[in-house]
């Protein structure tokens, strides 16, 4: 299987935004990219990989 | 078909046509649109046969190769079509063929117009991950992806991803697939993707040969470099808010790395589709080029995949550049295009032997991209970069760090609580609490933050984000405003006896009570009703009652605060038994021991005082082991709080550091990968009797360092010290070998071990 880590990711971009914000300003997608690495538990390596969304039915 | 020379290369990912057919007519398809026309003669759906004999291929090739993990990505026409009953079994044969040999991650493409909750229930049964096509808007969407009458799919594939997000099915999204068209506006399609919050996309070229070229309309040479363009500067100015394949590839190639991609980069393709009929081809994205053009002549009930790998078409997409025609490969940019998608080569004479069709808008993409990338990188912080600022990691690595470190690690861990509780409320929907926690902040800001730092509202949010736990909104905008003093009435939960209100007390109510309650508080006293009783607090007066227990806070020497919990609920995500309220004599007990404890670790391990004093704020009380074993513990997402069985202040100093050694490395691991989360190593420890995963291992070293320091420390002055000291050592320098073994450490993993290493040895001299 062609999987291979490239770049590594940061929580730290969205938290930045995170902060900044107040409680009820926060971004969706950006609480979601939290919800993805904290609850989800995904990886930061951006791992790349040629068969996802080979293409499309 | 030519053959290549040797074994031809492994395949680990295979293109599974489980059905034949699909519900919708989009006009832009390459299986039904492009001049091949062979769906026409193979079978509906795949039967069990061949879909037996293709799960033994797919298992005889991995272990004659070695491979250890495997993909097989569901397709179609659509494959949802099979139904539940039919995806159930063939997920199951999928399964228990191949996994005794390799590990299998299982995707599925499709359209999502007929994905329900007992299908996804299915999925999940099978851990099987669901891109789902989307192409933009509604406008942008159903111009092509329409059923046969003329119907769009927009609101049926919306409703399905709605269904992906939820807490039940979440972990099976795993993104969208965007068919790009210049009639669309790039900004709304962009706008459209994002807010179905993807995990991840990708934007597809349309599909189009040197024969059949891609429409141009208007002056652009280049129209759809700029129609990307106009997104990725968009992607870059909301700080990369979704995973874009296609951007990151070109980041990717731009540093000399991977593609992750077939449309760029010269990546070898290990894949091979699997047909309806059990026929193996090649990509299928090259029916565009001509009749018959993926066909192999191979088939799964009479040929293992090896005679597939081997054919030279096959073994052509493993070459990398040096399989591109010549003009690619003088192309300045050669290694970050790496022709394009090989179906876009295709040229009636010269094959596929060309640059892609769309070689002009590649060429301006990548420039511009690059280019872009570079000023966002240029013009942004550190922070907004992404980064996590190295002398945090440095210090933490050292095993120590000071304030400022550890003080900058527990506002992400804030941050982080933020998001999480933000995301119950887009889940679950807001509520008249929410609105009061946003009013409250709006007024007093510190004193939600306050109630947002205690320890267990990220371990509620998490549980509640996994469908679990109960509505701790209420409780929270209570907290807030009684801490800034602001009158306020709210529903609140009652849990097992107890409402608790983080940083205020706790509200103590028959044992076993739960369910909703009403809290009111008017300035100076909070009243609870609930079944018609009352419970009045006055908090003017800081004093316990039967029914109150005001928040335990332990004021220590050198300005540490540290609170006792032994009310909120949530403290049970520690795998061991709590106590319940202690009595005032046990208070005493665990007052006096943490003050000295504290005491020994400023005289002892000043190192770790810091830390310690700037993050450590929720001790809570275990339950003592009836044979006299020490008792403590961490909770992953309960930065901030250790528990632990009371013991003597030596061995209570020790058992401090050493969890909240735990707490310091996963705040750094919520923000960056120091192990590859897929690996699937394992390795002996002494400390465990089974084989430990990296993480485990690596958590393990770094705790058991800092106890091996203290012991150090105590080395002459403690009887024990040298035994356990000895130990300590031993099994941390051992685990730190076996760790760089593994391969499972990222860079800067292993960086991270270095340093802990170097820490370890200067204990030597």
């Amino acid at each position: 299987m062609k999987t291979v880590p490239a770049i590594m990711e940061s929580l730290a971009e969205p938290l930045a935004t995170i902060k900044a914000a107040p409680l009820k300003g926060i971004r969706a997608e950006q609480a979601a990219r939290v919800v993805r690495r904290i609850v989800d538990n995904e990886s930061l390596l951006r791992r790349l990989d040629v068969a996802a969304f080979n293409s499309a039915p | 078909m030519f053959r290549a020379s040797g074994a031809g290369p492994p395949i680990g990912q295979y293109i599974l046509k489980v059905h034949g057919r699909c519900d919708l007519a989009c006009d832009h398809c390459y299986v039904y649109q492009s001049v091949d026309q062979s769906w026409r003669d193979k079978p509906r759906s795949m039967s069990s046969p061949v879909l037996r004999a293709a799960a033994r291929r797919v298992a005889e090739h991995a272990a004659a190769r070695g491979l250890s993990r495997v993909r097989v990505v569901l397709h179609g026409g659509e494959p949802l079509l099979v139904g539940v009953e039919r995806m159930r079994e063939l997920l199951a044969c999928l399964r228990s063929t191949i996994e005794p040999v390799a590990g299998l991650d299982l995707i599925m493409q499709t359209n999502a117009v007929r994905l329900d909750a007992p299908m996804c229930e299915v999925l999940k049964e099978h851990g099987v991950r669901v891109g789902v096509s989307l192409d933009g808007d509604r406008e942008a969407n159903d111009r092509h992806r329409r059923f046969a009458n003329g119907d769009g799919s927009f609101d049926r594939v919306r409703a399905a991803l709605a269904l992906l997000r939820t807490p039940a099915y979440r972990e099976l999204y795993a993104g969208l697939l965007c068919t790009i068209d210049l009639a669309n506006d790039p900004e709304l399609v962009y706008e459209a993707l994002l807010a179905e919050l993807p995990p991840r996309v990708d934007f597809l070229l349309p599909h189009a040969t040197w024969q059949h070229p891609p429409p141009r309309p208007g002056d652009d040479p280049t129209p759809y470099a700029t129609w990307l363009s106009a997104i990725h500067r968009r992607w870059l100015a909301d700080r990369r808010p979704m995973r874009i394949r296609l951007f990151e590839a070109l980041e990717s190639t731009a540093r000399g790395g991977p593609s992750g991609s077939e449309q760029l980069g010269a990546d070898s393709v290990d894949l091979v589709v699997i047909e309806t009929d059990g026929h193996y081809e090649q990509v299928d994205t090259i029916k565009t080029a001509y009749p018959g053009a993926p066909r192999t002549g191979l088939t799964v009930l009479t040929h293992p995949v090896d005679d597939v790998a081997v054919l030279a078409p096959v073994a052509a997409r493993q070459t990398g550049i040096d399989g591109l025609s010549p003009t690619c490969r003088t192309c300045p940019v050669v290694t970050q295009c790496g022709g394009g998608l090989y179906a876009h080569r295709y040229r009636p004479g010269t094959g596929f032997d060309n640059p892609s069709v769309y070689c002009a808008d590649l060429r301006v993409l990548i420039d511009r991209t690059n280019e872009e990338n570079r000023m966002h990188a240029e013009n942004g912080k550190p922070e907004d970069t992404g980064a996590v600022p190295t002398a945090v990691i440095h210090q933490i690595a050292s095993g120590f760090g000071d304030a400022e470190t550890i003080g900058w690690l527990a506002e992400q861990e804030l941050a982080i609580t933020r998001a999480l509780l933000f995301a119950v409320v887009d889940q679950h929907g807001a509520n008249a609490a929410w609105e009061i926690l946003g009013n409250v902040e709006a007024m007093a800001p510190d004193a939600v933050r306050e109630v947002l730092a205690h320890p267990y509202v990220r371990p509620w949010a998490v549980e509640r984000l996994r469908g679990g736990g109960v509505s701790y909104l209420g409780a929270l905008a209570a907290a807030s405003a009684v801490r800034a003093g602001i009158p306020v009435e709210v529903e609140v939960e009652a849990v097992d006896g107890v409402v608790h209100l983080p940083e205020v007390g706790t509200v103590h109510l028959p044992i076993g009570a739960t369910g909703p309650a009403r809290l009111r508080f008017d300035g100076a006293a909070l009243r609870l009703t609930r079944s018609g009783e009352e419970i009045v607090a006055d908090l003017s007066r800081h004093a316990p009652t039967e029914s109150w227990q005001p928040v335990r806070r332990v004021a220590l020497a050198d300005g540490w605060t540290v609170r006792i919990e032994d009310g909120d609920p949530a403290r049970a995500c520690h795998r061991w038994p709590l106590t319940g309220r202690l009595r005032d004599d046990e208070e005493r007990d665990w007052r006096s021991a943490l003050a000295e404890a504290w005491q020994l670790i400023r005289a002892e391990v000043p190192g770790y005082a810091p830390a310690l004093r700037t993050a450590l704020r929720t001790v809570v009380p275990l339950r003592a082991d009836e044979s006299g074993a020490q008792r403590a513990s961490t909770a992953r997402h309960a930065f901030g709080s250790v528990a632990a069985a009371l013991a003597e202040p030596a061995d209570l100093a020790v058992l401090l550091v050493h969890e909240f050694q735990h707490g310091k490395l996963g705040a750094l691991l919520d923000l960056c990968d120091l192990f590859d989360l897929n690996s699937d190593a394992r390795m002996m420890v002494g400390w465990r009797p089974d084989p430990r995963p990296v993480e485990g291992v690596l958590q393990g070293v770094y705790a058991h360092a800092a106890v091996a320091d203290l012991h150090r420390v105590r080395l002459g002055r403690d009887e024990h010290a040298e035994q356990v000291y000895a130990k300590y050592h031993r099994w941390t320098v051992d685990a730190i070998d076996g760790l760089r073994a593994t391969g499972g450490l990222t860079p800067l993993g292993e960086d991270f071990v270095d340093r802990l290493a170097a820490t370890v040895q200067a204990w030597d001299s």
